[in-house]
């Protein structure tokens, strides 16, 4: 008797599974729905590399402050313009590409329509309008969406998950897919702590929880609170 | 929605392994889902019928297994 279903036929050791006339047949398949995306991501990260690039992708919620972190980062920090590019997803407008723009930094939109996250290869495409000439950080700041963006790679290097002090420090322990994709947390709008209940602490030991060991930085776009720290994990590369 | 988008990723690949083994319908898959992969097993079980619509996966039911960490993994499925 087949040792594996108990059918009757003869035991086949080399065979686990096979057909059963009038049966349903079981073909094991052992793929992940993810390899299309994450084979695209990795040859884009690849390229990139071999350009001198390396991409940083910024993920939160709408509001989090992503935009705003990247205004800071080349506004006080002296960052050299023409070495970072920023592809920004957005559902509409070009609102943040231009608030980009006004830095001198190249942008481009990806306006994703009723599509929640950037994938590997709607980066590719942002990339064809894209000059990286003399750039060495290509920023990706993904839809503004604490779910959706967590599975799809979209080859950048490290992952800076944002959190601001308005949105509440449950939010890794709630949206714990994002945090364990991540590289690094930032707790954004520090400014505003006085005003709201939040716990930093809480917020990181939640992150933590998801992705073991997850560095956490604590910033304010606005005023620059924590932006050497930022500065300094960002110059520390991937 | 981003399930609607691995729900295609998911008909494309169970498609092309019925063609290799020269049968005609699915009649089940058999997922792995990762409780932090980020992918919610309702939603990809509503997406399903209009992504299968129309092919051999039409009438296919899914099997969903949580498993610990961040795979979503086709892991077999029957054919007829």
């Amino acid at each position: 008797m087949c040792g594996t279903c108990g059918c009757g036929r003869p035991d086949e050791p080399a065979v686990r599974r096979h057909d059963h006339p009038g049966d349903a047949r079981r073909i094991a398949v052992e793929r992940s729905l993810l390899e299309e995306n994450d084979r695209r991501a990795e040859a884009l990260r690849k390229r990139l590399a071999e350009r001198g690039v390396e991409a940083v992708g910024l993920l939160g919620g709408p509001g989090a402050g992503k935009t705003a972190l990247l205004e800071a980062t080349f506004q006080r920090l002296g960052a050299d313009p023409a070495r970072e590019a920023v592809v920004e997803g957005d559902c509409a407008t070009d609102l943040d590409a231009q608030r980009i723009a006004a830095h001198g930094v190249r942008a481009v939109q990806v306006a994703t329509g009723a599509v929640c996250h950037l994938d590997a290869h709607l980066v590719e495409h942002a990339l064809a309008e894209l000059d990286l000439a003399g750039v060495s950080r290509l920023w990706i700041e993904n839809v503004g969406n604490l779910v959706c963006p967590a599975p799809f790679a979209c080859g950048e290097s490290r992952r800076v998950v944002l959190v601001s002090v308005t949105e509440g420090d449950d939010k890794p322990e709630k949206y714990p897919a994002m945090f364990a994709a991540a590289d690094c947390l930032v707790i954004s709008k520090l400014d505003l702590l006085p005003h709201v209940e939040f716990d930093p602490e809480r917020c990181a030991a939640g992150a933590r929880r998801a992705k073991p060991g997850l560095p956490v930085l604590a910033v304010s776009s606005r005023t620059g609170q924590g932006l050497a720290d930022w500065l300094a994990w960002l110059g520390g590369g991937a | 929605m981003h399930e609607a988008r691995l729900c295609l990723s998911l008909v494309d690949l169970a498609v092309a392994h019925l063609a290799d083994a020269s049968r005609e319908r699915i009649v089940a898959l058999h997922l792995e889902v990762g409780e932090v992969c980020g992918v919610v097993p309702e939603a990809l079980e509503g997406a399903f019928p209009i992504c299968a619509a129309g092919t051999p996966a039409a009438d296919a039911v899914l099997r969903i297994e949580r498993v610990p960490g961040r795979d979503l993994r086709l892991r077999e499925m029957e054919v007829t």
